[in-house]
């Protein structure tokens, strides 16, 4: 009734931007995405070019069978902890991913979550811009445009043309970038599609499905589980795109299988082109891909379609990042949305500049480090939300932010939250070195990312059940006498 | 509890969304089973099923 209210006092659209765009709950009938339009922008953002990069990376390990499977598995377990983290609680209310997590990190300590989003989305866009600066420079090389020595600088070039040809789309606003989203699926699928009909008709199957890894540890067992942690851990990077988009979805029946099948599965199918290219033309680079199978012609076509795509993905990205930013208090009075597009782009654009080479090459420590920290965000997000806090947040403590607030817990920082991060980045480095990738004798059974997710979600709950439940810190006294829901009977009846 | 005041229309849909009359419908049993098989079962058969081949 409120809502029809408003439509009718005419400041309806500037109220539902402000939900929309911002981090006020999002109201059912302000949510006009059903399961199709979800399974379509999931689609649309579930397919993205990175997806090339992580099956390339995954064929230094794998062959295609092996790695078709380890990939498939892998981003559906990673997406069914990203859907049970974020799906019920951001759908129930209306809200994002970032406000969802103050009732674990606390009022301050949610900005922990922003600087994930905004370090994992920095981390991505760095990939696909880089990217699209190498394939620039490589066609220019092959067409002889350029010298050998001119490659590195050209690159740096498209890289930076590209950061900022995305700031200057960031621009023109939400409406244009959901619109934008389906055309980078079209874009990227199409490739894709392009990139396998070269491959199967210059390679032939039976080629690829005979192609040894590139790099093979020579442990078989070893190999097949880190093809498998690779695709879990980069699923679990999408834990901070989820409550933005799955709040525009009624009820959580409608949303879960859109994200499951839609947002986790695409990236692990797509990530298979990568692998089979990698695997057929003994280099885990996209960009020498491009000119391999289409020669300088089909090249400069595909480079086109490329740069669409990323920089379509890139702006998606930076806008989510943004979005974030503007939940810290500096961020919201006195700098405008350029200024804030803007910082969320200049780190691309540093390491584009500065360290493109190191940080292309680096791309598996980037993996792992998405793993080493969502994995553990994750796991004390189901626990806090299913076993402790039994379904039900105070809505008005995921707003209030002084001292006497439902999730202020000490200082506005739950440190009980920040212990389980600690206990799930120890589990996992102990299991997998993100940097080396030398591991302990377990990893090979067990993973990395899965047991660090369990080893938070563990000490989050014991942590919490002796020392936070029966306190008046958290607001968990409010889930165990059911005094949330008990106010929302009274207010209806 | 805080007597902090937030912006008006923010107080208006924080009271929306307490209201059970509007939540969607949640997930029952049959959801969690199936998000269960098809994120975890069916990944460790699929796993399984790799390392055979």
């Amino acid at each position: 009734m409120g809502v029809v209210a408003m439509k009718n006092n005419g400041i309806e659209g500037r109220v539902i931007r402000e939900a929309i765009q911002g981090i006020w709950p999002v109201l059912p009938d302000e949510r006009n995405w059903g399961t199709l339009g979800l399974t379509a922008v999931a689609i649309s953002a579930g397919v993205a070019a990175w997806s090339y990069i992580i099956g390339g990376f995954v064929a230094y390990y794998l062959g295609a069978k092996m790695g078709t499977m380890a990939m498939i598995a892998g981003s559906l377990v990673a997406m069914f902890f990203v859907v049970m983290a974020t799906i019920p609680s951001s759908v129930r209310y209306g809200i994002d991913t970032i406000t969802a997590s103050k009732p674990q990190f606390g009022t301050r300590g949610s900005y922990f979550s922003i600087f994930l989003q905004y370090a994992s989305i920095i981390g991505w866009n760095c990939l696909l811009l880089i990217l699209l600066g190498r394939a620039t420079g490589g066609i220019a090389l092959e067409a002889g445009w350029i010298g050998e020595s001119s490659v590195g600088f050209v690159s740096v070039l498209g890289s930076l043309t590209a950061i900022t040809l995305s700031w200057l789309l960031l621009r023109r606003g939400a409406e244009s970038i959901r619109n934008y989203s389906y055309f980078i699926a079209i874009i990227v699928t199409a490739l894709g599609l392009w990139i396998l009909y070269k491959l199967v008709v210059g390679v032939g199957l039976t080629a690829i499905f005979q192609a040894k890894p590139l790099a093979s540890s020579g442990d078989r067992l070893w190999d097949y589980t880190a093809g498998f942690e690779v695709l879990v851990a980069t699923v679990l990077s999408w834990w901070p795109y989820m409550g933005g988009i799955v709040r525009m979805v009624p009820s959580s029946r409608q949303a879960i299988w859109p994200a499951m099948l839609c947002m986790g599965l695409p990236t692990g199918v797509i990530s298979l082109i990568g692998l089979f290219s990698a695997l057929a033309t003994g280099n885990a680079d996209p960009t020498a891909w491009l000119i391999k199978f289409g020669g300088i012609k089909f090249g400069i076509v595909a480079l086109i379609f490329l740069a669409m795509a990323n920089i379509g993905t890139a702006v998606v990205g930076a806008y989510v990042a943004s979005i974030g930013l503007k939940q810290i208090p500096v961020f919201q009075k006195g700098i405008t949305w350029n200024w804030i597009t803007f910082i969320a782009l200049v780190p691309v654009a540093l390491i584009a500049a500065i360290v493109p080479s190191f940080f292309f090459d680096n791309t598996g420590t980037f993996f792992a480090f998405l793993g080493v920290f969502f994995a553990p965000v994750c796991g004390i997000q189901i626990v806090d939300y299913f076993f402790l806090r039994k379904q039900r947040l105070n809505s008005r403590g995921l707003y209030e932010t002084d001292s006497g607030s439902a999730y202020y817990f000490l200082g506005g920082i739950n440190p009980v939250a920040f212990l389980a991060v600690i206990a799930g980045f120890f589990c996992y480095t102990s299991l997998l070195n993100p940097v080396s990738y030398e591991s302990s004798g377990l990893f090979k059974y067990i993973s990395a990312s899965v047991p660090a997710l369990v080893a938070s979600s563990v000490v989050y709950y014991v942590i919490t059940k002796l020392f936070l439940v029966n306190s008046k810190i958290g607001d968990y006294t409010a889930n165990s006498v059911g005094a949330a829901s008990g106010s929302v009977e009274e207010e209806v009846a | 509890m805080a007597k902090e005041t937030l912006d008006p229309e923010l107080e208006r849909r924080i009271g929306l969304v307490e209201d059970p009359a509007y939540e969607g419908e949640p997930l029952n049993s049959k959801d969690y089973i199936g998000l269960i098989v098809v994120g975890i079962i069916i990944p460790f058969v699929l796993m399984l099923w790799g390392w055979l081949l």
